[in-house]
């Protein structure tokens, strides 16, 4: 079978689209100072919300750092929301969720990367800050009943209007929705996607059209928190380094050494021998023995996966029971049809019927079910052999 | 009918008078610019400048010269600490002033000065600690009453302290207080005074530095020799003239402004009932003393950020502070609240309110509903 990257189909029976917003109501919008949140913003405007405008501040590196212009999360970046929700008449202000980031991002990610792990700090920040925190904020301090961004995602809710799940974009290119997985039916009924049936090209253009100041602005694609995308001297600071270590092939055989093995993921080549039909690539990074392991391309395909929070968005996966779907292990990646089944506690085992490639501990599993997402989980670690 | 916002951040900069627009309106459209010249033009701006500078000297029980114009208070503060401060002087401050002071004091220290903070009671009272002569020949650096708080210095009291312990030059911060006190700068015995336009109605964008007599202004702005040498670049005159005219206006109505602004208070706490009952500790001097500035309420909350308060408050139409001047969305602690023995919850929840003079007591009392149904909202709301 060809592996796929557009999940397919439309929504499965017994799901319906969920529109945005149809009658008025009072939305924060998470500006973000990009031109995605903004044009999310002057839509909901335009439909005639009333809408309160919000810039997270969610740490301090963009403060003290140069050269990190194109983040979300720079004062450059709270100007430009400011200047957003300014021109469209609606109130701005600044939320402080530094400790609520700490908690469910930045201390995540650095314990992510000690014990082996590639973290997708994108999920939690969702998850836990934006539709966790940002929403119970937007409700005590302004009485808002939904909080909108400028995911490119849908909604579907089931026809009995109980349950909600996430749906792919229309523009598949962008689509968030894998980001977006750890919401839960509750938080999924609160959250606004504007953008969700719209392409990057139109969103451009609409924010044009509107005269944003950011219109033309390019994508932020690094962590926010990382300037210039040096996680690795974060992790120095954080004490989490660990060091020069030994790179050993699947026999153990000791091949050379690397400069810390906190700097690899499962998958990369960068900074390993090889080249052509010899490539080699990390298919295990150890952080006891700060050992990585390398290997062919073709042993790093994979037919069952670890997981670990394997969730629906009604909750955990129970013991013994099984999900269907088209599975995804990175964002924009193939798609491979596959079987969830629990085996409590939030583990489960992911069985594929095609292999996917190289799948990293602490990274994202999706399933959809059509066009709608049934459920996520983290990638675990392969147990150590004993 | 109730009005739809409600202006409670007076302490921030007050609305400017309306006499004080139409008379700085009257001299732009009259074409008043630069005083320095030969010509004609030149000597109207200056003539201009020159009651400015009159009447404020009047006011404030000074000569002209002794008064430095600049463009704002923490400029003035910055050149009155520059006179009179070495870099091997010791500088003496509170943990209480203003962000302007506090930066400065920073500086100092930054640069190998000593450095000392006086502390400070639970009250915000500052306190020279004993008889001993502790500060010889230090810089002083203090707020007359303070903006964040309200508390107004026992002035006369410390200064005698002051100088009992060897204290030398005062530079002293009566933004806060010169809308509270008729002040006399030389009865304050400050080395050099510093006093804003926006507080007392008046246009931002101006402020003003007055020296004691034999107090020497080392510029820092170096130029054409404007303000006696004591600040290079040209004069801001009309931005001067408004200041003076609103300072004179305060002066004229001073009084009545007290009492109306008691009133407003009174009518605030009365519809407001017991803080308590909102989560809230009152902080600074008790609201009922005359060592508070009036029309001025400040409180903490170990429960929400203060800014969090601010925006819930700005959404149902009131402008409020946190007192603390400091970057958006931060989560640091006010200095002044730690300082006087607030929590660190408390620190990060401060709220002021400040009633001025264009006040009504009808919003005081609609203000006090809609705070106290905010608060009530916020606090249910947020996660113990």
């Amino acid at each position: 079978m060809t592996l796929t990257t557009t999940p397919l189909g439309g929504l499965p029976a017994g799901w319906q689209a969920a529109p945005e917003a149809i009658a008025p109501e009072r939305v924060l919008v998470a500006l973000s100072g990009g031109v995605d949140s903004s044009v999310a913003a002057a839509l909901l405007v335009e439909a005639g919300h009333e809408v309160v405008g919000v810039w997270m501040r969610l740490h301090s590196a963009a403060d003290q750092r140069d050269g990190h212009r194109k983040s979300c999360c720079t004062l450059d970046a709270a100007d430009d929301a400011r200047r957003v929700a300014d021109h469209l008449g609606i109130p701005f202000h600044i939320q402080n969720l530094e400790q609520e980031f700490a908690d469910a991002v930045l201390e995540p990610f650095v314990a992510a990367y000690q014990s082996g792990e590639t973290p997708s700090p994108c999920v939690g920040c969702n998850t836990a800050v934006k539709f966790g925190a940002l929403v119970g904020k937007g409700s005590a301090l302004f009485g808002c009943d939904a909080v909108a961004t400028g995911h490119y995602a849908r909604r579907a809710a089931s026809t009995d209007g109980r349950s909600w799940r996430l749906r792919a974009a229309v523009d598949t290119e962008k689509d968030q929705t894998y980001f977006l997985h750890g919401l839960d039916t509750a938080a999924i009924a609160r959250a606004r996607f504007p953008l969700g049936g719209l392409t990057k090209p139109e969103v451009r253009e609409i924010a044009r059209s509107r005269g944003l100041v950011t219109a033309e602005k390019p994508e932020s694609q690094e962590i926010c928190f990382v300037p210039d995308g040096d996680y690795r001297s974060l992790l120095r600071e954080r004490g989490a380094a660990r060091g020069e270590g030994e790179v050993v092939d699947e026999s153990g055989a000791v091949v050379g050494t690397h400069a810390g093995s906190e700097g690899f993921t499962v998958g990369q080549r960068r900074g390993l021998p090889g080249s052509g039909v010899s490539a080699r690539y990390v298919s295990s990074v150890d952080p006891v023995t700060n050992r990585i392991t390398i290997a062919p391309r073709a042993a790093l395909d994979v037919r069952s996966i670890p997981l670990v929070e394997a969730a629906t968005p009604e909750g955990l996966i129970a013991s013994g029971a099984q999900i269907q779907g088209l599975a995804r292990i990175r964002h924009r990646g193939a798609l491979a049809q596959g079987t969830v089944t629990g085996l409590g506690g939030g583990a489960a085992t992911l069985a594929l019927s095609d292999p996917l490639w190289a799948p990293s501990p602490g990274q994202t599993v999706v399933l959809y079910d059509g066009e709608t997402l049934v459920a996520g989980a983290r990638i675990a670690r392969p147990k150590r052999p004993t | 009918m109730t009005p739809s916002r409600i202006f409670l951040d007076h302490a921030a900069g007050s609305p400017t008078l309306p006499e004080v627009v139409e008379l700085m309106a009257e001299l732009q459209r009259a074409g008043i610019g630069n005083p320095n010249g030969g010509h004609t033009e030149a000597r109207r701006a200056r003539a201009v400048l020159d009651d400015a500078r009159a009447n404020l000297a009047e006011d404030f029980g000074v000569e002209p010269r002794q008064i430095t114009f600049t463009a704002t208070a923490s400029e003035a503060l910055a050149l009155g600490l520059h006179s009179a401060l070495t870099p091997t002087l010791p500088l003496v401050t509170t943990a209480g002033e203003h962000r302007g002071s506090r930066a400065l004091a920073a500086q100092h220290a930054a640069a190998g000065g000593p450095t000392e903070l006086l502390p400070l009671d639970a009250q915000g009272v500052m306190q020279v600690p004993g008889a001993r002569p502790s500060y010889p020949g230090a810089v002083g650096l203090f707020a007359l009453a303070s903006g964040e708080v309200g508390t107004i210095q026992p002035w006369a009291a410390f200064t005698t302290a002051w100088r009992a312990s060897g204290g030398g030059a005062l530079v002293v911060d009566a933004v806060q207080a010169a809308y509270h006190h008729e002040l006399n700068a030389q009865a304050t015995g400050a080395a050099h005074l510093v006093v804003g336009s926006a507080k007392v109605g008046g246009p931002f964008g101006i402020a003003a530095l007055i020296s004691a007599v034999d107090a020497k202004v080392r510029p820092l702005v170096v130029g054409g020799g404007q303000e006696r040498g004591r600040r290079g670049g040209t004069e801001a005159v009309v931005l001067a003239a408004g200041f003076a005219a609103a300072y004179r206006a305060h002066r004229l109505h001073a009084a009545q402004t007290r009492q109306h602004l008691a009133a407003l208070t009174d009518a605030f706490d009365g519809a407001l009932g017991p803080v308590a009952l909102l989560g809230l500790v009152p902080t600074g001097a008790p609201f009922t003393s005359d060592t508070r500035l009036a029309g001025h309420r400040s409180y903490a909350a170990d429960w929400a950020l203060g800014d969090d308060l601010v925006a819930a408050l700005d959404h149902a139409g009131i402008a409020a502070s946190t007192g603390s001047a400091c970057i958006s969305g931060s989560r640091e602690p006010s200095e002044a609240l730690h300082g006087m023995g607030h929590s660190d919850g408390e620190s990060r929840g401060g709220l002021r309110l400040t009633f001025g003079r264009t006040s009504t007591v009808e919003e005081a009392r609609h203000a006090a509903t809609v705070v106290r149904s905010v608060l009530e909202r916020v606090r249910t709301a947020v996660p113990a």
